[in-house]
This record gives structure tokens, C-alpha cells and sequence, in this order.
């Protein structure tokens, strides 16, 4: 299981994780997914609707999914997964990220720090919600 | 009745991965019944063990959300899209 993702692409995903910086950024991921693949076409930043605490906790609110639903489907394209960052912290997902999250997206989590240093991984949810299995990031290179 | 429903990524069966599939309901808790009976993995992703829809799981007629309306006995026309969506959260 893999997620191909352009580097331009990823490169919006660390700049949002940046600019919220301390806090939580999140967003959806648009594009296909198949057999286990997710080829990631297009990041649609979204606002963390986490009432408190949004340096360590985001939300993502049911008319927003909805948007990037409809927004998917225009495009003839699905909501593959969604992204979000971890400030301070690793991109490994939390114990929050097992208990709210859905099985078959992909998750891509961006640690970010204070220096804007960010590393960022891929992970999908086991379908009995027990545990996340780290998926191959394959970064395509943006064309000249 | 025959509405549409949008089935996300994660509730599409393998051997059958329609975006958007008609139903034959009256509700919409029929129309997600009948889904669940199409594709196993729909019951579980949707509904808790009392037949609640879970938390997290967001189901529209067209632009309006079920709980605003009268949950899953929301009546559908034919005209209606119900359309199926999470609320992702996490930390």
C-alpha cells in the first residue's frame, strides 16, 4: 500500500502545517484511490474546527467533508484521505488520531517545529480501528 | 421511492466501487439498510450496536443533515441525493 503524492503538492501540506503553526492545520486529500493505492491529486486546506485545545487537536466538520465531497465528485475524483499536523511532535499518529479516525482513507501527518523543520509520513487506519499501518509516501517529482 | 446515494471511498465494495448507486427506500434509514445489506462493510462503518448512526458519521439529503430533520426516519423522494460523510477528527 502506497500514497504518490507530487512534491508540489506536499510542499502546500508543510506550508499550511507551517502558517498554523503552533497549532493543528488539516485538509483533505483528493485524487484516487485503488487496490490499496492512494494517488493524491489534490490538497484542499481546510479550518480546524476544534473548539479548544488546537495545538493538539483538530476537527474537521461535517459540512467541510461535505464540500470536498461534492468538490471530489465534480472533478470525477474522490476524497482520499486527509492530512493534518502534529506541532511539536512526530508524525506518528496519536492515540486521538486511532479513536476518530476512519479505516481505507489515508492520513498524512506533517511533524512541524518551531524552526519550521517538517517531516511528514502516511498512515491508514486498520479496519477494526485497532492500529495504523504506515504507508509508503512516494513523492513524484513536479515536472520542469 | 428511488434516491441516489453517494457511497465515500472507504464504504465501496471492492467488486463494485459506484460512487453513486439508487436505492429503492422511503426513508433514509431504508436507503442506508439496503446500502448495508449491498455491501457488508457499510453496517458497521455506519451504525453503532443500538442501529444509531455513530458520531461520526454524517448522512445529508441533498445539503441537509438528517439530524437536523428527522434522523433516519427522513422521508426521500426520488429527486433526493443522500449523500454519506465523516466528521474526521484527531490530535
Amino acid at each position: 500500500m502506497n500514497v504518490s503524492i507530487d512534491g508540489s503538492i506536499l510542499s502546500v501540506i508543510q506550508d499550511h502545517a507551517r502558517t498554523t503553526y503552533p497549532e493543528e492545520c488539516c485538509g483533505a486529500l483528493i485524487g484516487v484511490a485503488d487496490a490499496g493505492r492512494h494517488r493524491v491529486l489534490d490538497a484542499i486546506a481546510l479550518e480546524n474546527e476544534a473548539p479548544t485545545g488546537r495545538e493538539h487537536a483538530f476537527v474537521i466538520s461535517a459540512q467541510q467533508s461535505l464540500a470536498c465531497s461534492r468538490l471530489a465528485a465534480k472533478l470525477g475524483l474522490d476524497v482520499v484521505g486527509f492530512y493534518h499536523s502534529h506541532p511539536d511532535h512526530s508524525p506518528v499518529p496519536s492515540q486521538r488520531d486511532r479513536e476518530l479516525g476512519w479505516p481505507s482513507y489515508c492520513f498524512v501527518i506533517t511533524g512541524i517545529d518551531r524552526d519550521g523543520v517538517a517531516a511528514t509520513r502516511a498512515w491508514q487506519l486498520h479496519n477494526d480501528g485497532s492500529h495504523f499501518t504506515e504507508l509508503s509516501l512516494d513523492i513524484v517529482p513536479d515536472a520542469p | 421511492m428511488s434516491p441516489l446515494v453517494s457511497i465515500p471511498a472507504p464504504l465501496r465494495a471492492d467488486d463494485d466501487p459506484a460512487r453513486v448507486v439508487t436505492v429503492s427506500a422511503e426513508t433514509v434509514g431504508e436507503a442506508l439498510a439496503t446500502l448495508a445489506r449491498q455491501r457488508p462493510r457499510v453496517e458497521s462503518y455506519l451504525f453503532d450496536r443500538e442501529g444509531n448512526l455513530r458520531a461520526f458519521v454524517n448522512v445529508f439529503v441533498n445539503s441537509d443533515d438528517v439530524r437536523a430533520l428527522d434522523g433516519l426516519a427522513t422521508r426521500v423522494s426520488d429527486r433526493d441525493e443522500i449523500v454519506i460523510v465523516p466528521t474526521i477528527a484527531g490530535g
